[in-house]
């Protein structure tokens, strides 16, 4: 009897669950240029923000999603800060034009210029938070969407090198603020990033030490 | 100084009757040469004889019951430093399938090692798509994890103080184990060409069943790999 309490507890569960992760809001967007306009008077107002975030890392080889955890933080201009805390410690600051990592053991300072991959990596990301990413029509192709709790925007590479690493790049923006939600990065053969944000806070101060590498 | 002990060398020479001059010159490097392809092993198995005494074979410390391992990685190879999490899964062919990505999610490489076969690239990040690259790090791996060719059995050796040693070749190259003489399972690995020692591994475990730690060195190129295992299920990094 236990069992099969189980068992129709699963099937619920995978009912109720399942969709709701794999819905994404697929009604046209009504007004792209009110929403653009609108995202980029509220980004500009945005000084900082400060979240939550946990990430999820689904690849097709493992029966189960890795997950990370840790605190976001980021100050106009050019000033991100990830700071990790599980399943170990790790944080990473882009400050400008230098990058500083601090694993358990060891930290490392670059110069983001001398790193391509940190520098797409920057830019990307920064383009995502800000916004500014939306403004790209030469590398990506943009499609818009929406529901009732949030603005979503599709962005397809056009670069084909670009694409063999990411093919698509989903970003929700909360309807009430416009903030963004949740990111996901898809790649060809279907593993995904998802990168979920929460307890967001906007235009605390957030000390400038904290983008600086001690 | 080294001036002196190259003196000294000759002077050895001549008191071991080897030839060093004039028409001879080239036998002992003849000597040396021959010494090499018949498996020089650089220093490796001073005071190790050949032995058919025991048939143990060295065990992957990545083959283990759990679907996948999760480890804590860098590499630095050249001025670039990569970081994040490297995910091996073992396969039912024998084989293991590694993929690494960053911190925040993007996949830097993505390969498929299996016995007797090339290895596959699924994916590899555009700033290290080099052929050395490739080359480097896909032997690296093959030698982290144990990959001979197909039925290949090791080659064993056996020191007076009881270590053991197995060594299994690939084309030009040869993969040493210094291994457990109770679980096979390895304590430091090396990768020798014809010319010298090519890298290093250091595998570091506590109770002995399960890797904590690996230390990949290079001796000629810039290139280091560091990773710590994760411990999964004490810190939910998986849902």
């Amino acid at each position: 009897m236990n069992n099969y309490i189980k068992y129709f507890s699963f099937c619920f569960l995978i009912i109720i669950v399942l969709p709701a992760w794999a819905q994404v809001p697929a009604t046209p967007m009504k007004d792209i240029f009110g929403f653009r306009q609108k995202l980029t008077t509220v980004t500009a107002g945005i000084k900082t923000i400060e979240s939550d975030f946990t990430q999820e890392k689904k690849l097709s080889i493992l029966s189960n999603t890795l997950v990370s955890k840790g605190n976001f933080c980021f100050r106009r201009e050019n000033n991100i800060r990830w700071e990790y805390m599980q399943p170990y410690k790790y944080l990473i600051i882009i400050s400008q034009d230098k990058i500083y990592i601090k694993e358990e053991k060891d930290q490392k300072q670059y110069d983001i210029q001398s790193n391509k991959m940190f520098q797409e990596m920057n830019k990307f990301i920064s383009g995502c938070i800000q916004g500014d990413i939306l403004k790209n029509e030469k590398d990506y192709k943009i499609g818009y969407f929406e529901d009732s709790h949030y603005f979503f925007v599709t962005l397809v590479p056009v670069s084909e090198k670009m694409r063999q690493m990411l093919n698509e790049i989903q970003i929700w923006f909360d309807r009430t603020d416009l903030t963004v939600a949740r990111i996901r990065m898809m790649e060809p053969g279907g593993d995904f990033t998802k990168i979920d944000f929460v307890n967001k806070k906007l235009n605390t101060d957030i000390p400038v030490e904290k983008f600086s590498f001690k | 100084m080294k001036l002196d002990q190259l003196g000294n060398q000759r002077r050895m020479g001549r008191h071991m009757g080897l030839p060093c001059s004039g028409k001879y010159m080239g036998i002992p490097a003849l000597l040396i040469i021959l010494f090499c392809i018949n498996g020089c092993s650089f220093g490796l198995m001073e005071g190790y004889q050949k032995t058919e005494q025991f048939s143990i074979e060295p065990v992957s410390w990545f083959k283990t019951d759990s679907d996948h391992l999760l480890m804590n990685t860098t590499i630095d190879v050249m001025k670039n430093h990569f970081s994040g999490l490297m995910v091996i899964k073992s396969l039912t062919n024998g084989g293991y399938r590694v993929v690494f990505i960053t911190e925040v999610g993007l996949k830097i490489f993505d390969m498929e090692f299996v016995p007797g076969e090339r290895v596959k690239v699924y994916y590899l990040m555009d700033a290290l798509n080099k052929k050395i690259i490739i080359k480097t790090l896909s032997a690296d791996l093959r030698l982290l994890l144990i990959q001979p060719q197909e039925d290949e059995k090791p080659v064993l050796y056996d020191s007076p103080s009881g270590q053991k040693m197995a060594r299994y070749k690939h084309k030009r190259k040869k993969d040493y184990y210094e291994i457990s003489a109770l679980t096979g399972k390895p304590v430091q690995a090396y990768q020798v060409s014809v010319t010298s020692k090519k890298a290093r591994i250091d595998y570091y475990s506590r109770d002995g069943v399960r890797i904590d730690s690996v230390n990949i060195v290079h001796y000629h190129v810039n290139l280091q790999i560091g990773m710590h295992l994760i411990k999964e299920n004490s810190q939910d990094a998986v849902k």
